[in-house]
């Protein structure tokens, strides 16, 4: 290829890298940090999807603030100032202070035209059982502490039965309303009178902005100051609140991480090379790395996970690689751009070669996020590569200074024992290794935010998204049935603490072959005489009684299911995700499930049809542990195909010398996370992988390099490393905790593959000069 | 005992001045003894427009101003209610959904606890002035109670004496109180029947 093509193909493609990213930012191209992305694709089950979308969408822009005081009245003028703090910052689209209930209790009490077929499933069956006793029970009550009121007359209810059915509806965690905010009552939790107010605010647009210092965050700061100087506490929660945090702690962490890594890249080269020149090409081939990664992700998936842009900065570590290498040689006396391409050509091919297969190894995983760390970093890398290979050679002069000899004292010990000797020590450590693979290492989240989110949670019984039962069934009255099959069950599992509540839209819509039987029930409860004695007892005037008599005997209407949908109350409507072509869907929702729960549920969906126990957070955890698994096998995997590809270049023994330097690095840095306890995971691998691409670099460039290029070398691999461990080990200082693994696993690795690749050199005389090699590209 | 009777007559002296001056919400709250722990007896008459009579009931109470309360009625069928901060048990059994009885919580603990002043977290506090004794009207702040409970009166003079709770719709309740004593600690069985339901708690 000739110097004039380069000179013109170089700013070509990074011109078009720019456009292509320029286009993908300016259509919205937003950073993505939903969890979900990690989970395994393929034919998901569409109805666990609509599940799970049913129950978490309306989270998606919520968010919940409490204020919290000794009395109900403080606690909401606390939250009305709230509120208006909040609606000032303009950062809301929606704030709801007030929770007006009138409508609700309006269409509640509609329902009461169906009275006749509406029963609490537990009535029902106390009504089966033992109706004398049912009846007696409810006399009882009328005698009690100011008898029972609610949102039906006693005329309308003498016995309670249509109260009791609406009960489960009324249900809420002790709110009140209170100066028109909703307040919930702490008292029992803290073991004094408390209060919280409760607002709800959905976030606009425009917070969702990746920034490292998100307005949400600083509203939040302010207003916990705020809390703090009027003397009432403060919760917050909500997917926003979290997004915001992760969003500003991964940008911080990048750009620590990315700048003390570009600050060591600067005082290496200038100490080395004694020159600018060095350390703007250097600069010019990661930003292209970076640059192009970015690009070519935007392009094939339209946006980026959170997790690609954390790991997608291993690019650096591997580009400035190629860029050392190239430069390092320009050490060498009598140096030209041409000769200089022609002696390291040979190495940067096979590493590139090498590199890009390990990175792509991972995409072959089902698991979006880790796709798109291998487009980023693979197409990161090759454009660093091009740079390296088209732009360095028409830029570079020769340098001022020389390479400096290199002495490593066990030079004379012959490979194999140093392998097996590593080998030795290594092997308990593998024995060490603990996996954990657990989704909520992910999530880095400060303690105040968790603590918040549990006390808010536990306040006000807020429905999990994250497991379900799932309910199917070919029609809307199988549905039904299939739902009232489980009721038993789930009420035994409650009983046996396994659970506190569930919720099951069943409760409050009957199906029609139940109705049928509450219908059968109520007036027998007329026919048997109980109802009439009762009301009698009771001294319920004789038109009343007559009235109800005739209502609860009359021949039954019933209640479709649209009809009981537009007016059950919201949490039960949610859970009706209706049908379509396929079938119909509902799900059950539990809550406070106890440690041996979950086995017992899955062992209740399996004894119903059309019945499954869906867990996202345990099933992203699995999908975890499969992909740890699988990595593991890819790593071998791609270790062999390079070991293919370099015993079909450099004969049989000289790859298995090559290949045994990121083989002992793995296995030194396995060894380490296993000694140490550290957590092992799925991203510990991914750390692996960059140490495989590494490793072979490292002793690419010194195995290839010829008898004078040594010393140049292994400048280039000790300026590389030196570099990589400085930016890479940070990470451990990371708060998220699989970030930090990351930089555990990786510097002992690097290390151990800098100090390899200098001591695997092959014996003597073997050098490039035997591998048959035109710079041409 | 010389306290609240002293402040009782300087109500009373004080009244037709006040009234006076500024209107009936200017006569401030009762200032009652407070006790940790109240034991008594009940009467409660229950009457609605629906009915042709009153449901009559009678039993005793027991108010802890930590626990909460137990209302047990013996005639005309047994039956227990507790009332802590962490729900409503009847007979034993956690009632689901909101109830407008938690609010009688404060009522009691204003009453038998001399909390007057934590009354008007929950209610709009009015002053009425009466001949003997005093005389509240409380109205809930909870907008969502108002139709299940319009109003609370409570009179009393040394002791509280009475509460008339008016339903929405013309109901009304009367609670009178009679042999109230303040035992240093809760009997045994009493104690049980609170930690029982505190177990059964979620």
């Amino acid at each position: 290829m000739s110097a004039r093509l380069r000179r013109s193909l170089w700013p070509g493609l990074m011109a078009l890298a720019g456009v292509v990213l320029l286009m993908q930012l300016g259509s919205g191209a937003r950073l993505q940090t939903d969890l979900h992305a990690l989970l395994p694709d393929g034919p998901g089950d569409p109805g666990v999807v609509a599940a799970r979308q049913q129950l978490t969408e309306p989270f998606a822009r919520a968010t919940l603030w409490l204020t919290g005081a000794r009395s109900p009245g403080e606690a909401a003028s606390a939250a009305h100032e709230l509120a208006t703090r909040l609606d000032d910052s303009g950062l809301f689209s929606e704030i709801h202070t007030e929770i007006d209930s009138t409508p609700m209790r309006e269409a509640w009490r509609e329902l009461l035209a169906w009275q006749q077929v509406l029963l609490a499933p537990a009535d029902a069956r106390a009504l089966r059982d033992d109706p004398e006793t049912f009846v007696q029970h409810r006399l009882t009550e009328q005698y009690g502490l100011a008898g029972e009121t609610g949102i039906v007359r006693l005329a309308e209810d003498p016995l309670g039965l249509f109260r009791r059915y609406l009960s489960p509806m009324l249900e809420s965690p002790g709110a009140a309303v209170v100066d028109g905010m909703m307040i919930v009552d702490a008292s029992a939790e803290r073991d004094e009178e408390y209060y919280f107010a409760v607002l709800h605010a959905s976030v606009a647009e425009a917070a969702f902005a990746v920034s490292m210092d998100p307005p949400l965050l600083a509203l939040w700061q302010e207003a916990i100051e705020w809390a703090a100087q009027e003397n009432i506490t403060l919760h917050v929660t909500g997917a926003p609140v979290f997004t915001a945090w992760g969003s500003a702690s991964a940008s911080r962490e990048i750009t620590l991480i990315g700048g003390v890594s570009l600050l060591a890249i600067v005082a290496l080269l200038l100490w080395r090379f004694r020159s600018p020149r060095p350390l703007l090409l250097t600069l010019t081939v990661i930003g292209a790395g970076l640059l192009g990664g970015l690009a070519t992700s935007l392009l094939v998936f339209g946006q980026l996970h959170l997790i690609t842009l954390v790991f997608g900065a291993t690019v650096i570590g591997v580009s400035v690689d190629y860029a050392f290498h190239y430069l390092c040689d320009s050490l060498r006396p009598g140096w030209t751009p041409q000769q200089g391409l022609q002696h390291v050509l040979p190495g940067l091919r096979l590493a590139l070669v090498t590199s890009v297969l390990a990175f792509l190894s991972l995409a072959v995983a089902p698991f979006p996020a880790l796709r798109q760390v291998a487009v980023f970093t693979a197409s990161g890398l090759i454009f660093s590569w091009l740079t390296v290979v088209w732009l360095l050679p028409l830029l570079t002069r020769p340098a001022r200074a020389a390479a400096p000899r290199m002495r490593l004292p066990v030079r004379r010990i012959r490979w194999v024992w140093i392998c097996l000797a590593l080998m030795a020590a290594c092997l308990p450590g593998l024995f060490m290794l603990e996996a954990r693979d657990d989704i909520h290492l992910l999530y880095a989240a400060p303690e105040r935010l968790l603590a918040d989110d549990r006390l808010i949670g536990d306040l006000l019984q807020r429905t999990e998204g994250s497991y379900f039962i799932l309910v199917s069934a070919a029609d809307e009255e199988t549905l039904l049935q299939r739902q009232e099959a489980l009721l038993p069950g789930l009420e035994a599992l409650r009983e046996e603490q396994h659970l506190q509540a569930y919720r099951a839209p069943v409760q409050v819509i009957p199906s029609r072959r139940q109705q049928t039987e509450n219908a059968a029930l109520t007036s027998q409860l007329v026919s048997s005489g109980l109802l009439t004695s009762y009301m009698a007892q009771l001294g319920l005037g004789e038109d009343h009684a007559r009235t109800h008599e005739a209502r609860m005997s009359a021949p039954p209407q019933w209640l479709p299911v649209e009809t009981a949908l537009r007016h059950v109350d919201p949490r039960y409507r949610q859970l009706w995700l209706g049908c379509d072509d396929e079938a119909c869907r509902a799900l059950v929702t539990v809550q406070g499930l106890g440690d041996d729960a979950e086995p017992a549920l899955e062992a209740l969906a399996a004894e119903h049809p059309g019945v499954q126990w869906v867990n996202y957070v345990g099933d992203i955890s699995q999908g975890m542990r499969e992909h740890r698994r699988l990595s593991l096998v890819l790593l071998a995997l791609a270790l062999v195909v390079a070991t293919a590809v370099l015993a079909l270049l450099l004969g049989l023994r000289q790859a298995l010398r090559v290949i045994s330097v990121p083989v002992m690095a793995i296995m030194v840095s396995l060894a380490i996370v296993g000694y140490s306890g550290a957590l092992f995971s799925v991203f510990n691998l991914m750390a692996l992988l960059l140490i495989a691409g590494v490793g072979i670099d490292y002793a690419l460039f010194y195995h290839c390099a010829d008898r004078d290029g040594r010393r140049s070398a292994g400048l280039a691999i000790t300026m590389a490393a030196t570099t990589t461990v400085l930016a890479f080990g940070l990470l451990a200082f990371s708060n998220t905790p699989v970030i930090s693994a990351f930089g555990i696993t990786l510097v002992p690795g690097l290390v151990a593959a800098w100090l390899l690749a200098l001591l695997a050199r092959p014996p003597e005389a073997s050098g490039t000069g035997e591998i048959p090699d035109e710079p041409s590209v | 005992m010389i306290r609240p009777g002293a402040a009782l007559m300087l109500v009373v002296l004080w009244w037709p001045l006040a009234s006076l001056a500024a209107g009936d919400t200017d006569i401030p709250l009762p200032e009652l003894d407070a006790h940790d722990i109240t034991r008594g007896e009940f009467t409660q008459i229950r009457q609605l427009p629906e009915l042709t009579r009153p449901l009559r009931s009678s039993g005793r109470f027991v108010h802890d101003v930590d626990r909460g309360i137990l209302w047990q009625v013996d005639e005309p069928a047994p039956s227990t209610l507790v009332i802590t901060p962490g729900g409503l048990y009847r007979n034993g059994e956690r009632q689901s959904g909101a109830s407008p009885m938690t609010t009688l919580r404060p009522v009691f603990r204003a009453l038998f606890s001399g909390d007057m002043a934590r009354l008007q977290d929950h209610f709009e506090v009015t002053t009425k002035a009466v001949d003997v004794g005093w005389e509240l009207e409380l109205s809930p702040r909870d907008s969502s109670l108002a139709d299940a409970l319009a109003s609370i009166t409570l009179s009393g003079d040394a002791y509280p004496h009475k509460v008339m709770i008016k339903e929405g719709e013309g109901g009304r309740t009367e609670l009178r109180f009679a042999a109230i004593e303040h035992p240093e600690t809760l009997d045994e069985q009493t104690q049980q029947v609170f930690e029982r339901v505190g177990k059964a708690a979620p």
